[in-house]
């Protein structure tokens, strides 16, 4: 058997807070504010207190979803990508690059937002992009 | 426990700025009509000379502000 | 550091006598809790002191029971100051841990940190290694009774209207361990409000605590808004002295008035 903790960084917004990922055998099971980090000193907000929740939540999804009529169902990831490369594509064409717009995280790197502004800016051609944190 | 309970939440409301006597505690059956009446007009009475309900409404923000000692900024 | 502790801990380890000493970590400059189950890792053990005595302290007893309903046949060693033995005794009343199962090893508080948590009793009885400093006066609950009626409520009300309900307080307290928590029933708490229910919301869990807060400061350490939390739970910890000549955490057998727990 195995317990430990793990000091990295609140997902959430910009502030960095320190926490611990509490891991017995492997599995994240809590959170508890790290009390070194210069950031938060020991305290977290009720987003950051409940990071581990979201982590192991039987709600997340493991499979991309293509929507059939009605229902959403299982796809793989080249059906999904290229359904939706395709009807990214349809509306575009017919109704201009501003028609879209991309929302991105503050849980996604900022590597993951530079692609994502990317994509927005030159791949579809729209300055259509914003952030859940502006929201 | 009961009793317990209620003999503890007077000392904590008093501790915390509310009057012990605005909290009652009486034994009532089902079979005594005239004396809950009783009972309850009589403690109105009471709490009406005790004035209105302190923490009803929005408290003026006033600058009340008791340093209490170490308490504040541990870190 | 001396290395009494350490010691203790190597032999337990050697003899097979615990699974693994749930203590305190450091590693780059951070400290973090830690199950030790080999001697090469206490090399990294720390006393959760940071830049003061004592300021990265955590929730131990809180992961022991974490530990314990995973591997309820194991043993454990688990660090402990005054204040978490005090935890520990009420927790095997309460039938949240078994008392065969962990081995305390006791850890004294220098004078420095007693006098900030104004403590009753700044060492275990298990104790092993550290200061053992004196009881240390209260001065925080007495600047409250000072003031009248009025003044009080209005001190109250200001402090708890910086409440941003992140449940740190209760989230960080090692005696907490209700599976279904009464702040969160909408009927007692309304939810989607903050500041939540002023004062329902704090009074409510110095009710649900009394008899079982130990006075670790866990709690006002992890509050993002600094309320005075700890001098509202040391007059909770007084009243059920005053009224029941109950003190919370000293003995192994007498059990709080609030706790009717039997385990047939």
């Amino acid at each position: 058997m195995e317990f430990k903790t793990v000091l990295t960084f609140c997902p959430y917004c910009g502030c960095g807070c320190g926490l611990l990922l509490e891991i017995l055998d492997g599995k994240i099971v809590g959170t508890l504010p790290s009390k070194t980090s210069p950031v938060n000193r020991g305290k977290l907000c009720v987003k950051g207190w409940t990071v581990h929740e979201f982590v192991t939540s039987p709600n997340r999804l493991t499979q991309p979803m293509v929507r059939k009529g009605d229902a959403l169902q299982e796809a793989s990831w080249s059906d999904g990508l290229n359904l939706a490369a395709a009807r990214l594509k349809e509306i575009k064409e017919k109704y201009g690059p501003d028609s879209i717009g991309v929302l991105t995280s503050a849980k996604c790197t900022n590597e993951e937002n530079y692609v994502l502004q990317k994509f927005a800016r030159a791949a579809i051609g729209t300055n259509n992009i914003d952030h859940c944190a502006r929201l | 426990m009961a009793n317990k309970r209620m003999t503890f939440l007077k000392k904590l409301l008093e501790f915390s700025g509310i009057h012990p006597e605005r909290l009652r505690t009486r034994w009532v059956s089902s079979a005594e009509a005239v004396e809950f009446v009783h009972e309850v007009s009589e403690f109105a009475e009471e709490i009406k000379e005790l004035g209105p309900n302190p923490l009803k409404g929005k408290q003026p923000k006033d600058e009340v502000k008791v340093e209490v000692q170490a308490g504040i900024g541990v870190n | 550091m001396s290395t009494k502790i350490k010691e203790a801990v190597q032999a337990l380890l050697a003899e097979g006598k615990i699974k693994g000493f749930l203590g305190l970590r450091q590693e780059n400059g951070n400290i973090m809790p830690h199950l030790f189950c080999g001697p090469k890792e206490l090399e990294h053990l720390s006393w959760g002191d940071w830049k003061k005595a004592g300021d990265a302290r955590y929730p131990l007893n809180q992961l022991m029971i974490r530990l314990a309903m995973e591997y309820p046949e194991e043993t454990f060693a688990v660090l402990v100051r005054g204040c978490d033995e005090r935890g520990l005794k009420e927790l095997f009343k309460w039938k949240q841990l078994k008392e065969e199962k962990v081995i305390l090893v006791g850890l004294g508080c220098p004078d420095e940190l007693a006098r900030a948590c104004e403590c009753e009793k700044p060492f275990p009885d298990s104790w092993i290694e550290g200061p053992k400093g004196a009881k240390a006066d209260s001065l925080k609950v007495a600047q409250v009774e000072a003031m009248d009626l009025d003044t009080r409520l209005r001190f109250w009300k200001a402090e708890f209207d910086r409440c941003i309900k992140c449940f740190g307080c209760r989230n960080v307290c090692p005696m907490c361990f209700c599976n279904q928590c009464s702040l969160e029933e909408d009927q007692l708490v309304g939810t989607g409000e903050i500041p939540p229910a002023n004062p329902t919301f704090h009074l409510a869990r110095a009710i649900h605590m009394v008899g079982r807060c130990i006075d670790c400061g866990l709690c006002e350490e992890a509050c993002p808004a600094h309320i005075p939390l700890r001098t509202l739970y040391k007059k909770m910890t007084e009243i059920i002295h005053k009224e029941f000549g109950y003190k919370t955490g000293f003995s192994v057998d007498e059990k709080s008035p609030f706790n009717i727990i039997e385990v047939k």
